[in-house]
């Protein structure tokens, strides 16, 4: 019997779970994908919001304005990528510059710091900017992080306080039984809990359904990305938001933690699972994004991707308890400011949780993850290569990855057990060759780490075999 | 009756023209060969692989025919290298296969392996 | 820190060319680094024939052409490092490179980047739809079924009639698989004529001109992908949009020089190659970095890639002995109509130049036309030419010109 299971590892999921460690307890986060991470988490902006845009009393400014205060400290412990970039909220019009002075108010009834900067601090900041761009909302407090590297970390880090992880773990079915519940699972498992914690995103209104009928209802939303190399670090620094207006919220120029661009979102109605991509959103992001840079690095262009976001119909965020089925606690329609927002909902979460099961405090709690090991200079590369000679043999070449860099996050708590696991934490593959020179080898290493055989090693998901024949007509 | 090949014997591809007063539009005696081979018994090089049975990053050899083979036979001779395995060390131009399916064509590793 | 003469980056063909060059025109004192554990370079996944007509007479598989190669290499006493990443190169000629031993830098009186090309992948030609396993660029197919022994698909479908593309399918369809097609955007074909016949023709496979890829399908694994013709201007039409199961697709849609170390320094990009500039001494806009080889423009034939090398080789030793003329004036080319480029982007002129070689591609097929090259208004050199193609690189020598007297030099291929 488990004190807590969170159904769903996304970065929400993986969050209570960190948090959920600081007590002492008996807890599992049931996940349907070979990896944590692999919906909304795997495909976002990478924002960290400052909470000027929510409506001040709502959830969603709550939990963004604590978690983006959070987060400088979070990224420390979990070592994770992060960086205090600022944001800009650009105006085009006399009329703009109206809703962005009502913006800054709103900033300031959530607290947040703002300024609104002229035609001249603007372009002194951001010289690459379409020079029609007349006013900013300056957050300062704004920042970027590496989605991947955080879910994965509050993984590793809840694991390495006692979390337990099944991976390939669909909740079909939940029976209430007494005062516990029963989760079973597609591959004919049987868990029993006293707490449910509901983190499955865009399809937590299915899961809510298997024991209620789910008082909110999601609207998937798809958005469309498309990701340009890391060529100048300079060419754009704070991330970049357009002034809403009528028409919606437009697109973002954003960069990302390792100096990458990329523009995007879009905003469509879409099926759960549908990440597909299209022409007319290439097509509209890029028109709009030249509104903000005019001179888009097109030939940079390494890759486009969606995502799919759990949009809820009442627009603010579900973190409540089932008020009928006593114990079952939907954390639900996190879409946008969810990143931001998740280490606050997952500390908000936990202490629910502690209160409601008289949970102790895990005196053994340990808040820091393995650092990653890294080397800043040719100096600390030699110490570095002295202590580990796999760190001197570079895999990837476009992202500078080494076989140590890889075999440690695959010898991890919540390691990588796939080509595409490698890649989200260690940025191996993550290039501008997409892994063409190096996949074969990211292959190997996991193969041997994981002791199978390199047949056996997916791209992502349980089915999706690489090396799916052997030649010699065998 | 008048056809137009492609030569195939290097990158120039010719294109050879055979009608009844002869062929035409070569350029060397090979892409000649080459015409007169097509129109009665097509021939080509077989390039592949054999099977290492003691591999270190390398898992296959690469291997070829050392004279053109009987296109139609291609496949049958595939065959022939896919039962054969390898043991490291190899060397450059060793023979995998001596006279395969009594063609008169050695099938040899173009790959020296240590 | 370290010193040495020449340091060589890549260990494949342009890099072994130019360290026997450079060796044999009294340079001794070189390191040539490889990332990989061999020598050779891609030449080694590249199992099929057709290498070295040109340069050897003779037809040799890659790992032959190679093994030539290595061989006169291995003869000279050239120093190299293998499994070695070159990390960083500075503009005062400083190289770090890493490898199991440590980081070292090391300074070197010249340069020759010979680090070879990449392909391009689906993320950059931005093909819609899903982004599954089971879609390649045709280089790692290659090597996963070429130094693995695995095939990545049974049912295989290629994008691009580039040459990679068409021996992939030859060499899928000899290992088993089932090539459905090749489709190619341009209407024409980018491969050599060759291997249409040897790699298509003999196996059945249908090459699809002026059709395109335009989603991918498959939630996890590819399931199938939708192809369409093109008009002129590369628009889909609508009506010809089909679905074809597969459960690989492979990529041969061009390829671009590898730079990525340049592009931290300030040497002189060149757009069009989507490489950088250089002179006629094959010397970039850095004094002493030199650059060859499918690094500095993709190459038809490895053949030409050693002959180059083998150039490139002697300017960086001739830098290197300081044996270079005091430079008088430069001149800058321009790459006109029709052509896609112009190398070299410069010349540097000193009393000895007599001669200058220019590499250049053109944007579509000319059956009949004439290379003017001109100096303003005055015409240096003129030649005819029959059936050029967008997919052979074409070189033309300027020579008995004085390059003294000449403010410019553009190139045009004028259609007849």
């Amino acid at each position: 019997m488990y004190d807590v299971i969170i159904i769903g590892g996304g970065v929400i999921g993986c969050s209570v779970a960190r948090f959920l460690s600081q007590y002492k307890g008996n807890f599992l986060l049931l996940e349907r994908h070979n990896d944590v991470g692999e919906e909304t988490t795997n495909a976002n902006s990478g924002i960290v919001h400052s909470g000027y845009d929510p409506l001040p009393g709502t959830k969603k400014a709550y939990f963004n304005v604590k978690g983006c205060k959070m987060m400088p400290k979070i990224s420390e412990e979990l070592d994770v990528p992060f960086k205090k970039n600022g944001s800009l909220t650009i105006g085009f019009t006399e009329f703009d510059l109206k809703t962005l002075t009502s913006l800054l108010e709103r900033a300031k009834e959530n607290n947040v710091n703002a300024e609104i900067l002229n035609y001249d601090e603007l372009h002194k900041r951001e010289p690459n900017l379409n020079k029609e761009c007349k006013y900013a909302l300056y957050c300062k407090d704004a920042g970027i992080i590496s989605p991947f590297n955080l879910c994965v970390s509050f993984m590793e880090n809840a694991m390495d306080n006692g979390v337990k992880l099944n991976l390939n773990t669909e909740v079909i079915k939940i029976e209430k039984i007494d005062d516990f519940y029963r989760v079973f699972t597609k591959n004919n498992e049987i868990f029993d809990a006293k707490v449910l914690i509901n983190c499955t995103g865009t399809s937590s209104d299915l899961v809510t359904n298997f024991i209620e009928k789910p008082a909110f209802k999601i609207t998937p939303k798809k958005g469309v990305y498309i990701l340009f190399d890391h060529f100048d670090q300079n060419f754009v620094h704070s991330t970049l938001f357009m002034c809403p207006t009528e028409l919606g919220k437009g697109v973002l120029f954003s960069p990302t933690t390792s100096n990458n661009y990329f523009i995007g979102p879009n905003s469509v109605t879409s099926d759960r699972c549908d990440t597909s991509t299209d022409k007319n959103s290439f097509d509209y992001i890029k028109q709009e994004a030249k509104r903000l840079i005019p001179d888009l690095p097109l030939t940079e262009v390494i890759r486009e991707f969606a995502g799919v976001r759990a949009n809820n119909d009442s627009d603010d965020f579900i973190i409540e308890e089932s008020k009928t089925n006593k114990n079952f606690i939907n954390v639900a329609g996190i879409s946008s400011p969810g990143l931001a927002s998740s280490p606050a909902i997952g500390e908000y979460v936990a202490n629910y949780v502690k209160d409601k099961l008289h949970l102790e405090i895990n005196k053994e709690f340990n808040p820091y993850i393995r650092k990653h090991l890294k080397a800043n200079n040719v100096d600390e590369l030699n110490e570095l290569i002295k202590k580990d000679k796999k760190y001197g043999h570079i895999i990837c070449r476009c992202e500078q990855v080494s076989e140590g860099a890889i075999i440690d996050v695959i010898n991890r708590n919540c390691g990588a057990r796939t080509v595409k696991g490698v890649k989200k934490r260690i940025r191996a593959g993550f290039g501008k060759c997409q892994g063409t020179f190096c996949q074969d080898e990211v292959i190997k290493i996991l193969a041997r780490e994981l002791n199978l055989s390199i047949e056996d090693i997916k791209y992502s998901d349980v089915d999706t075999t690489i090396l799916k024949y052997q030649a010699k007509g065998k | 009756m008048e056809k137009e090949m492609i030569c195939i014997c290097c990158p120039r591809g010719c294109h050879i023209l055979v009608n009844d007063q002869g062929i035409f539009n070569y350029s060397c005696p090979r892409g000649l060969q080459y015409a007169k081979d097509e129109l009665t018994h097509p021939k080509r090089v077989l390039t592949t692989s054999v099977k290492i049975k003691n591999p270190i990053d390398i898992y296959v050899v690469p291997c070829k025919s050392d004279k053109p083979l009987p296109k139609e036979m291609i496949f049958d001779v595939l065959k022939e290298i896919n039962k054969v395995e390898l043991t490291r060390p190899i060397a450059m131009h060793q023979i995998v296969i001596e006279n395969v399916l009594n063609t008169g064509v050695n099938i040899v590793a173009t790959k020296e392996i240590k | 820190m370290k010193t040495v003469d020449l340091i060589i980056i890549g260990g494949g063909s342009a890099g072994l060319a130019s360290a026997i060059s450079a060796y044999d025109n009294g340079i001794n004192d070189i390191l040539l680094i490889e990332r990989s554990h061999e020598l050779g370079g891609i030449l080694n996944q590249c199992i099929h024939n057709g290498f070295g007509l040109n340069y050897f007479k003779e037809e040799l598989t890659g790992p032959e052409y190679a093994y030539k190669f290595i061989e006169e290499f291995n003869k000279r006493n050239i120093k190299f490092l293998l499994n070695t990443l070159v990390s960083n190169i500075k503009d005062d000629l400083t190289v770090t490179y890493v490898n199991e031993d440590g980081a070292t830098e090391v300074k070197a009186k010249a340069i020759i980047c010979a680090l070879g090309c990449n392909e391009r992948t689906y993320g950059q030609i931005m093909i819609p739809g899903d982004r599954p396993n089971g879609v390649f660029t045709a280089g790692l197919a290659q090597k996963y079924i070429n130094i693995d022994g695995f095939l990545v698909g049974k049912n295989v479908y290629i994008l691009g009639s580039g040459d990679i593309g068409l021996i992939m399918a030859r060499r899928m369809s000899l290992e088993g698989a089932n090539v459905i097609g090749v489709s190619e955007l341009m209407p024409y074909s980018n491969g050599l004529n060759r291997n249409i016949v040897q790699c298509l023709n003999d196996f059945n496979i249908p090459l699809r001109l002026s059709n395109t890829v335009t989603k991918i399908i498959g939630k996890d694994n590819l399931e199938a992908i939708e192809i369409a013709d093109v008009d002129e201007k590369f628009n889909i039409i609508e009506d010809t949009r089909k679905i074809i199961k597969c459960d690989a697709l492979l990529l041969s849609v061009g390829l671009y020089p590898f730079i990525n170390l340049l592009k931290k320094i300030n040497v002189k990009l060149y757009r069009n190659t989507k490489g950088v500039c250089i002179n006629q001494n094959y010397q970039t806009s850095i004094k002493g970095l030199f650059i060859t080889g499918n690094s500095l423009h993709v190459h038809d034939l490895v053949d030409e890639v050693s002959k180059e090398s083998i150039k490139v080789g002697k300017c960086a030793s001739n830098f290197i002995k300081n044996s270079e003329n005091k430079v008088l004036k430069t001149i800058n080319t321009t790459a006109g109509n029709n052509l896609v480029y112009l190398l070299p982007n410069f010349i540097d002129v000193d009393d000895n130049l007599s001669e200058v070689t220019f590499s250049f591609r053109i944007n579509k097929i000319i059956n009949k036309g004439t290379i003017v090259i001109r100096d303003n208004d005055k015409i240096l050199k003129k030649l005819n030419k029959m059936y050029m193609v967008p997919s052979e690189m074409i070189t033309i020598l300027l020579k008995d010109v004085d390059f003294k007297n000449i403010d410019s030099i553009r190139i045009d291929v004028v259609e007849d």
